[in-house]
């Protein structure tokens, strides 16, 4: 075979191409020397990642990626086949190498984003082939009010398009923060609002409904913080931990997991123990999306008296340290000098050598002393119309485990 | 103008080391209207008129009666041409060499030449099919289609001249098989039926010939699509193990393959109307690690070599045994009719053979397989072969006394499937 405008088949998917086609319409490969050299492609723009945030605050933002310079395939990508070493256009739209069929390495399967005293990192874990979980972190307002939005999402894997129900609601849900807190009204009530626009964000995605996978859903914690108040909000089994400057103190665990065992314990029903046993124990009984059965999300508020550190996570890091005993010796156990993205990483290196069983996303903030008068740690919980017992009573609609 | 679409069905969780991926690919035509163009379909009925058709004198008469019933449903503008088979391929209609179009008058025609038939002489079906080939050939392409009634053995012939047509055939139309009575071969009709995509079946009681043959016209009418074929791609360390359609009927399709390049190979399915099937795909990957992601196979549906839809087969390697234990319902369910159809078979041939434990044994797994699948007209067929004393455990004894009858049906008819509903693994 001489010319590639002579083959009436595509040499890596198989797909018939006519005479004169630059790329494979089915893979994008190109299928000239001139389309070769063009190195662009036919195909679909990048899915997922990279192309996240709509600001450089996110972590995977182009800014973390070199510019493309080689040849890139169909799926934009310009790294060769991790397995088999194929070239960069033999990896299809899907992240698919089409020469040994293995799914390639996502720009999503590690992230981070420092902005010193606030850090985030995501990574992909040792077990799913995907990161379905997503963060969003950035600060918001004068640098004087030490402004900050995060939020992070897990995607629930029985979905379809999780890891893009994660991004979107995260992106969406760090929208409505940052202009708030950037303002002057309620953190609360914006809270409330955030997860309402993540829930939108994640209803507008399209999907096609399969008998096998739930439409896009995922879990949702944030954290808005401004003059030193915070807010927290969560829809889900992520979760947020407030640790202050004294170890001594210990840590407190702010949300309450939307969960199967958590509705037990609150219930009575069940020990701790008994319910953490359960095959059952993680399915949520709250989450974003089309079908969830409730998507206000609970909110706490505190306005904490000294400077202290705020830990948002997903369950990929907390699996490995359930109970608030554990988390506060983990927590014991780091370089007390360690900033939060030497935290954050060394988080997640402990979840991915403890097993790496789920995605992990480790968020810290430290949040320094408030200008304004101190107060007393002041909490109160809003929104609480999600009681337990109807929380309980959700068994029914419980979701897999995200 | 029909739009297919694709959907995979598989537990795509492996356990660590795991090669073998298997999926269930439903494959569903819609929007044909059910009709092709006119023009564009032809039609051909092939009747067995051997000396044996006088025995009963009824056979030969139904034989007449039906095809002149199946005539009545060819629609005006659709090609057709008869041919009564001997030792030889004899045209009766049109002129020897032609195919007619459609219409009141040249079907009339057709019915007056086939009441004139008298039965004599032998039988070489692959004779028969050479003729419809060489005549499907005079026209454009076209949804080709044929009817073979046949009441006994190929005897006139070589198994190699019969084998060598097929060859020659396939690809070039469709042919749904007919037995009457009971003096024909299960093996042979089934083996010409595959090669040429199409069905087979008993028709013990000349009396029901009609019914059937007006059916299989009408529903060779209602296809839309010619010549569509199932491309499966696969990675270059990864092998196709098999491919068989598994509803409505299980139909291997493995030894069909055409290969397109190094990696990708179709399967011809033939002519499609609004319908549904399902097939089962088979590839045996190399392993990865732990948390990786590969894709197995990308099948898809090929019209006129573009490609009109696709699915795609996944492989995950987790040591999470909750989801690489779990096996796919569709999977397991079209596992189990594979198995329900090989084990009547090798149950009624062990039965012929005399050797009457294996067939036992075989059919008790066969009664035990329909029963809890929900396969009544199976469990049915077989009753007449052995009595159940418990399906659950597949406990069977064999009937001293079978008509020919009930064990040809049974066997023709083990391919018949019945569907799943689809949940997740």
């Amino acid at each position: 075979m001489t010319g590639a405008a002579t083959v009436s088949n595509c040499p890596v998917c198989g797909a018939p191409v006519e005479p004169g086609d630059q790329f494979c319409e089915v893979c994008g490969t190109p299928l000239t020397e001139d389309a070769k050299a063009l190195g662009v492609s036919a195909g679909e723009p990048v899915r997922g990642a990279g192309s996240a945030g709509p600001e450089e605050a996110w972590a995977g933002a182009p800014q973390s990626h070199s510019t493309p310079t080689a040849p890139a395939g169909p799926s934009g990508r310009t790294a060769p086949c991790v397995r088999c070493g194929a070239p960069p256009e033999a990896i299809d739209v899907d992240g698919y190498c089409t020469v040994c069929g293995l799914l390639q390495p996502g720009p999503r399967d590690h992230l981070e984003l420092d902005l010193g005293w606030a850090a985030g990192v995501t990574d992909r874990g040792r077990q799913h082939p995907r990161n379905e979980d997503a963060f969003h972190l950035e600060l918001a307002g004068p640098a004087a009010d030490y402004g900050v939005v995060a939020v992070v999402c897990d995607g629930v894997s029985s979905s379809v398009r999780a890891e893009d129900a994660s991004e979107s609601a995260a992106i969406a849900a760090a929208t409505v923060l940052a202009a708030v807190v950037g303002g002057a009204g309620s953190l609360a009530d914006a809270t409330v609002h955030a997860a309402d626009a993540a829930n939108r964000a994640v209803m507008a995605l399209p999907w096609t409904p399969t008998e096998q996978m739930a439409s896009p859903a995922c879990t949702l914690v944030s954290a808005a913080c401004r003059l030193g108040q915070i807010a927290v909000g969560w829809v889900g089994d992520s979760r947020a931990y407030w640790l202050g400057p004294d170890p001594a103190d210990g840590i407190r665990k702010l949300t309450v997991d939307d969960s199967w065992a958590e509705a037990q314990v609150e219930t009575g029903r069940m020990t701790e123990g008994e319910a953490e046993a359960d095959p059952r124990s993680h399915a949520i009984t709250r989450w974003i999306g089309a079908d969830a059965p409730a998507i206000d999300a609970r909110v706490i508020t505190m306005t904490p008296a000294l400077p202290g550190r705020l830990i948002l996570c997903s369950d990929g890091l907390w699996n490995y340290a359930s109970s608030t005993e554990d988390m506060a010796k983990l927590l014991d156990s780091q370089p007390p000098d360690a900033t939060p993205i030497e935290l954050a990483r060394s988080l997640t290196s402990f979840a991915l050598t403890a097993g790496g069983h789920d995605n992990i996303t480790v968020v810290i903030i430290d949040l320094p002393v408030p200008r304004n008068e101190p107060t007393p740690i002041q909490d109160t919980e809003q929104d609480a119309q999600e009681s337990t017992e109807q929380a309980a009573e959700q068994d029914a609609e419980q979701k897999g485990m995200p | 103008m029909t739009t297919f679409t694709a959907e995979t069905y598989q537990n795509e969780y492996l356990a660590e080391g795991a090669s073998e991926v298997n999926a269930v690919v439903t494959v569903t035509a819609a929007g044909g209207g059910g009709t092709a163009q006119p023009t564009t379909a032809a039609e051909i009925i092939i009747v067995d008129i051997s000396g044996s058709m006088n025995y009963p004198a009824t056979k030969m008469r139904a034989a007449q009666q039906a095809t002149s019933a199946a005539i009545d449903c060819i629609r005006d503008g659709v090609w057709f041409a008869i041919i009564a088979g001997t030792k030889l391929a004899h045209q009766i209609y049109p002129a020897p060499g032609t195919m007619s179009p459609s219409s009141a008058e040249s079907r009339e025609e057709a019915k007056q030449a086939v009441a004139g038939l008298q039965a004599q002489g032998g039988t070489a079906i692959g004779a028969w099919l050479a003729l419809a080939n060489e005549l499907f050939a005079t026209l454009p392409p076209s949804l080709n289609h044929a009817i073979l009634l046949t009441d006994g053995k190929d005897e006139s012939e070589t198994v190699d001249e019969l084998d060598a047509t097929l060859a020659a055939c396939q690809g070039r139309f469709q042919c749904d098989c007919r037995g009457v009575g009971t003096d024909w071969v299960v093996s042979e009709l089934r083996k010409v039926a595959s090669a040429l995509l199409g069905s087979v079946d008993i028709v013990a009681d000349p009396a029901e010939l009609t019914a059937d043959f007006a059916a299989m016209v009408e529903h060779a009418m209602g296809k839309a699509t010619a010549d569509v074929a199932l491309r499966v791609w696969t990675p270059q360390t990864a092998t196709v193990s098999f491919v068989k359609q598994v509803a409505p009927t299980i139909a291997e399709l493995t030894d069909k393959r055409v290969p397109v390049n190094d990696r990708v190979s179709d399967y011809p399915t033939g002519a499609w109307g609004d319908e549904s099937r399902d097939y089962h795909v088979c590839v045996t990957v190399r392993p990865g690690a732990v948390g990786d992601e590969m894709l197995a196979a990308r099948v898809s549906l090929v019209v006129d070599d573009q490609v009109v839809s696709q699915a795609l087969v996944k492989a995950i390697w987790t040591d999470d045994a909750q989801l690489s234990t779990r096996i796919n319902r569709a999977v397991a369910h079209y596992t189990g009719q594979a198995e329900l159809a090989q084990v009547i078979q090798e149950g009624l041939e062990a039965r012929k053979a005399g050797d009457d434990a294996t067939a036992t044994v075989k059919l008790g797994r066969a009664a035990q397989l329909a029963a809890a699948s929900g396969n009544e007209a199976t469990t049915k067929l077989l009753s007449k072969v052995v009595d159940v004393e418990d399906a659950a455990s597949g406990t069977v004894r064999l009937k001293s006394r079978v008509e020919d009858a009930d064990e040809m049906a049974l066997d023709t008819r083990s391919t018949k499937t019945v569907r799943v509903t689809k949940t997740a693994p």
